[in-house]
């Protein structure tokens, strides 16, 4: 549907004052349209059944993760024994590893998302409300860190300060947050310099109050856009790591170390590999889906 | 007398996930050459969208109906290559923003050269000799280095002559023009103007120039089409839409001019109320809504268009009564 | 042009700096040295060996030491290749390693922005749906996951491609001789490639669509311009404008990449001896592999920047 902008004016300022005169406020179609959006629908129900599955879904089987099984090594996804998913090459469950592993996952992503996104939005908020030499000077910094391969100092903090989960959280927090930074600075930047801010200030209301009601419901969309689209990457970011053997250890798991680990026994085991390399792609598409979804209803014009 | 442009019940409908829009409904309208005829309106009234979908410009979503004939042939029928034979080179259009209508990456040069290249199948340096000519005519300075110049670094007036000339490098037997001096300092909104009047007076052209501006059509148009809610509600030639204005908006857009004679105290009237939802346009008369002179009749149902004079028509259940 | 470039260039070399400062510090600050896994080592021994890698001076002479050195080339002894130093590991490394990062970052940008431009061109059309479906799976399944299965198909079933050796070898190879040294570098660079081909084909696409509705394309369209015009003389350039900016991550994603892929196809590269160097706290190894594909990433973004500016004219008059 490509509208041409000038074509396209009219109808839409019609349409606005229709929605208006309906009592609809922009959220509230925001969440219409998101509604509206299969797959980004289909992403979020899917999404919150895999949050779910990785809390109940170790309890469902009667194995434990620590139950290695000399009997029982590598056998091939089953409904005899109860190794729905099958066993790895310790004889440990893969249905247990699985859903333990996506626990971490997805533990990782968020957490790391959150250190991303308060780092982000403090940075980038400074940059834009102070503006001038600082920001000029912030930003650049920004543009600077952008262009290094930033995997490569996590891989240093990671080796040199020890292996453990807990760093692998700040140090990907602390190298995932660039992106944000720009997107809150220009969002603050641009609400700055809109008439009705100034109206609002000329009128009295107090900085508080129109920080509250104008800048943060203009920061937060395209925020929250790019949170659910962070997500995913850090989840990837930590599978990388685990991969290269740098991240989570055993005997904790996460979908990236069954991953490495099934990679090594592909011929002999493909399930190894494919079930959990299959999880990590489902929960890219639903948050992929969702992220997209998600733009598509805040910033109705792109569509 | 030698038609070029007629439009036969010309209808163009958008498909939004909304619903249907009705951006022209049943438009009739013949234009004749040499001639210069306004088309005025309020946005969302159709006037653009009716010459936008004669030239198959419309938006992804548009659907247009009727027939759109140019000397016989029906635009609206034509596959894009029949189509782009015609349009840039025997039909052209300016538009309104000309900071946004020109390729910001390409030098002016080629943007006007490419014209020539396409329709005349001109050598470049041909085609540099013919445009170097028409820029001269658009009173455009230091013409040689302008031509390796991006849009950027002209003035919103320059660039709009350089649209014009775009247009003119083909001598083309119609001129759109979509509200070409909206967007322009009152100022060079004149020197535009005077442009236009040259441009009339010196070519066979026929000019439609499209506006929301009643002064804008006084001093340069032979006849006026007055569009609102997708239909024409009256045409008439220039004087005596000025002199008689037989429909109430019309009136009412005459009403909301400054005027020379007023007293500076008097306040300026405004049409009152909102231009309709052509999503849901009511089973009357469009305008009955806002209509300060409506009946019960212009409610329940549309007036037809009817000829007033041979010069003359218009679409108003008042007129019956009178 | 020219001091546009310098510009950019006076940027450059405090970035490098600063990379350099950032990474010897990290490295040295940490607790625990290279040599803590060898506790049964004299003490004297030991000493003697920090000594002969300059790690019994203060940290502020170690620092200024190295970058003279690294200045002229010279980024001290490996510490677990022993009989070599870094310059020669990276001598080594650096011709694999731009061989595989190069071919899969051109291979992704001509693939990647061809599968944009036919999406856009056939917007919401069936074949845009699975051109856009294929970009995302691309994005979903990484590199990682990719390289094992590839390798499986291609290697074990399919035996077409070389296992983790530079040697040419498989029915392709055999089947085309002429492919021969290149046969070994088709999976890691496919398995490269991927993500950032998914990548550049959506922002590709989105750019387009967004062009095409320009005001300015309904003027070349009113000129009675050919669609084939329209689409690559004015809208092309407009289009391409973000997918330049995104080369500059695109190489940093191929170069981070690419330790992954050479430790699956166990590839001579740079990013093996990274991974090597920084399991095993070899300092110089890693801060040399640091330094040289920082300033890489550096030097690409430099073109990337510049590209950009032919591009688009209205940044000449900005800078």
């Amino acid at each position: 549907m490509a509208l041409f902008q000038a074509q396209s004016d009219a109808q839409l300022a019609l349409m606005d004052a229709a929605a208006r005169l309906q009592g609809r406020s922009l959220w509230q179609d925001a969440l219409e349209r998101f509604k509206s959006n299969k797959a980004a629908m289909g992403g979020v129900i899917v999404l919150c059944l895999i949050g779910f599955m990785s809390v109940v879904g170790p309890m469902m089987s009667p194995y434990r993760l620590e139950d290695l099984s000399w009997e029982a090594i590598s056998i091939a996804p089953t409904m005899d024994n109860s190794h729905w998913l099958g066993t790895d090459d310790t004889g440990r469950d893969m249905w247990v590893l699985t859903w333990m592993g996506a626990r971490v996952s997805l533990t990782i992503g968020i957490m790391t998302t959150i250190i991303a996104l308060l780092i982000g939005v403090a940075y980038g908020a400074t940059a834009g409300y102070v503006g001038g030499r600082t920001d000029n000077f912030m930003m650049r910094f920004v543009d600077v860190l952008y262009a290094l391969p930033l995997l490569f100092f996590i891989i240093i903090l990671v080796t040199v300060f020890g292996r453990n989960i807990y760093l692998v959280f700040v140090a990907i927090g602390c190298v995932e947050w660039l992106t944000m930074a720009r997107i809150v600075r220009g969002q603050t930047l641009s609400i700055k310099r809109k008439e009705y801010i100034e109206a609002a200030l000329a009128s009295g209301v107090k900085t508080g109050t129109v920080i509250r009601r104008h800048v943060i419901p203009n920061v937060i969309g395209p925020v929250i856009v790019y949170v659910t689209l962070l997500v995913p990457t850090n989840i990837l970011v930590e599978s990388y790591l685990s991969f290269l053997g740098l991240g989570v250890q055993e005997p904790l798991t996460s979908w990236g170390v069954l991953i490495s680990r099934g990679a090594n026994s592909l011929e002999t085991a493909p399930w190894l590999l494919i079930i959990p390399a299959i999880c990590l792609a489902i929960t890219m598409f639903c948050f992929n889906f969702i992220g997209d979804g998600l733009r598509d209803a805040l910033d109705p014009k792109d569509r | 007398m030698d038609t070029v442009l007629e439009l036969e019940h010309l209808t163009v409908r958008f498909d939004t996930k909304a619903g249907n829009v009705s951006a022209v409904t049943d438009l009739n309208l013949t234009i004749q050459r040499g001639e210069c005829i306004g088309i005025v309106g309020e946005s969302g009234s159709g006037k653009s969208q009716t010459f936008l979908a004669s030239l198959g410009l419309l938006a992804g979503n548009g659907k247009t109906m009727g027939r759109a004939l140019f000397r016989g042939q029906d635009l609206l029928k034509m596959n894009r290559d029949e189509l782009d034979k015609l349009r840039g080179d025997r039909v052209t259009m300016i538009f309104q923003d000309s900071g946004t209508s020109l390729t910001p990456h390409m030098r002016i040069g080629e943007q006007l050269m490419e014209v020539l290249v396409a329709h005349k199948g001109h050598a470049p340096d041909v085609a540099r000799k013919r445009v170097l000519e028409v820029m001269e005519s658009m009173r455009i300075p230091d013409i040689e280095k302008r031509l390796t110049q991006y849009p950027h670094e002209f003035s919103g007036g320059m660039r709009q002559r350089v649209m014009i000339a775009m247009a003119l490098v083909c001598q083309p037997d119609l001129l759109i023009a979509d509200e070409p001096t909206t967007a322009l300092d009152v100022t060079v909104q004149a020197q535009i103007l005077n442009l236009f009047r040259a441009l009339k007076a010196h070519t066979k052209s026929s000019i439609v120039l499209i506006t929301h501006d009643l002064g804008v059509v006084a001093g340069l148009c032979d006849r006026v089409v007055v569009m609102y809610g997708g239909r024409m509600v009256e045409e008439a030639p220039v004087a005596d839409i000025f002199a008689s204005p037989k429909h109430p908006y019309t009136q009412g857009l005459l009403r909301c001019m400054p005027r020379l004679d007023q007293l500076l105290d008097t306040d300026l009237e405004a049409i009152p109320g909102q231009p309709p939802n052509l999503q849901k346009l009511p089973k009357g008369c469009a305008f009955a809504e806002r209509c300060t002179q409506a009946i019960e009749r212009c409610h329940t149902e549309r007036p037809i268009l009817r000829q007033l004079s041979p010069t003359r028509r218009a679409a108003c259940h008042l007129l019956d009564a009178a | 042009m020219l001091s546009f470039a310098l510009k950019r260039l006076a940027i450059a070399v405090p970035t490098l700096f600063f990379v350099v400062s950032l990474s010897f510090f990290l490295m040295h600050l940490a607790p625990g040295g290279p040599f803590d896994a060898e506790a049964n080592l004299e003490p004297q021994v030991i000493k003697n060996l920090k000594a002969a890698y300059d790690l019994d001076k203060p940290l502020i002479e170690q620092y200024v030491r190295y970058l003279g050195k690294a200045l002229q080339g010279d980024f001290g002894p490996s510490i677990i290749y022993q009989d070599r130093s870094v310059a020669q590991l990276i001598a080594t490394g650096l011709p694999v390693s731009l061989r595989i990062g190069l071919s899969a970052i051109l291979m992704a940008a001509m693939i990647g922005i061809s599968m944009g431009i036919y999406s856009a061109l056939h917007q919401n059309s069936r074949s845009d749906y699975v051109v856009m479906g294929v970009a995302m799976t691309g994005i979903a399944v990484p590199s990682f996951v990719l390289a094992p299965l590839m390798t499986l198909l291609f290697g074990v079933v399919l035996k077409l491609l070389p296992i983790a050796t530079l040697e040419p070898s498989g029915g392709l190879a055999r089947a085309v001789p002429a492919l021969g040294p290149y046969v070994p570098y088709i999976l890691p660079v496919i398995a490269l490639a991927i993500p950032q081909v998914a990548i550049i084909a959506r922002l590709t696409r989105g750019a387009m669509i967004e062009v095409l509705r320009q005001n300015y394309i309904r003027t070349a369209r009113a000129k009675g311009l050919p669609e084939k015009r329209v689409v690559w003389r004015h809208a092309l350039q407009a289009g391409m404008l973000p997918v330049v900016s995104y080369l500059g991550p695109a190489i940093a994603g191929i170069v981070t990449g690419a330790v992954v892929v050479e430790s699956i196809f166990q590839l001579p590269g740079m990013g093996r001896f990274f991974i090597q160097g920084a399991i095993n706290r070899d300092y110089p190894l890693v801060l040399g592999i640091v330094i040289i594909f920082a300033a890489a990433v550096i030097v690409m973004n430099l073109i990337v920047d510049m590209l950009y500016g032919l591009l688009d004219p209205r940044v000449k008059v900005d800078n």
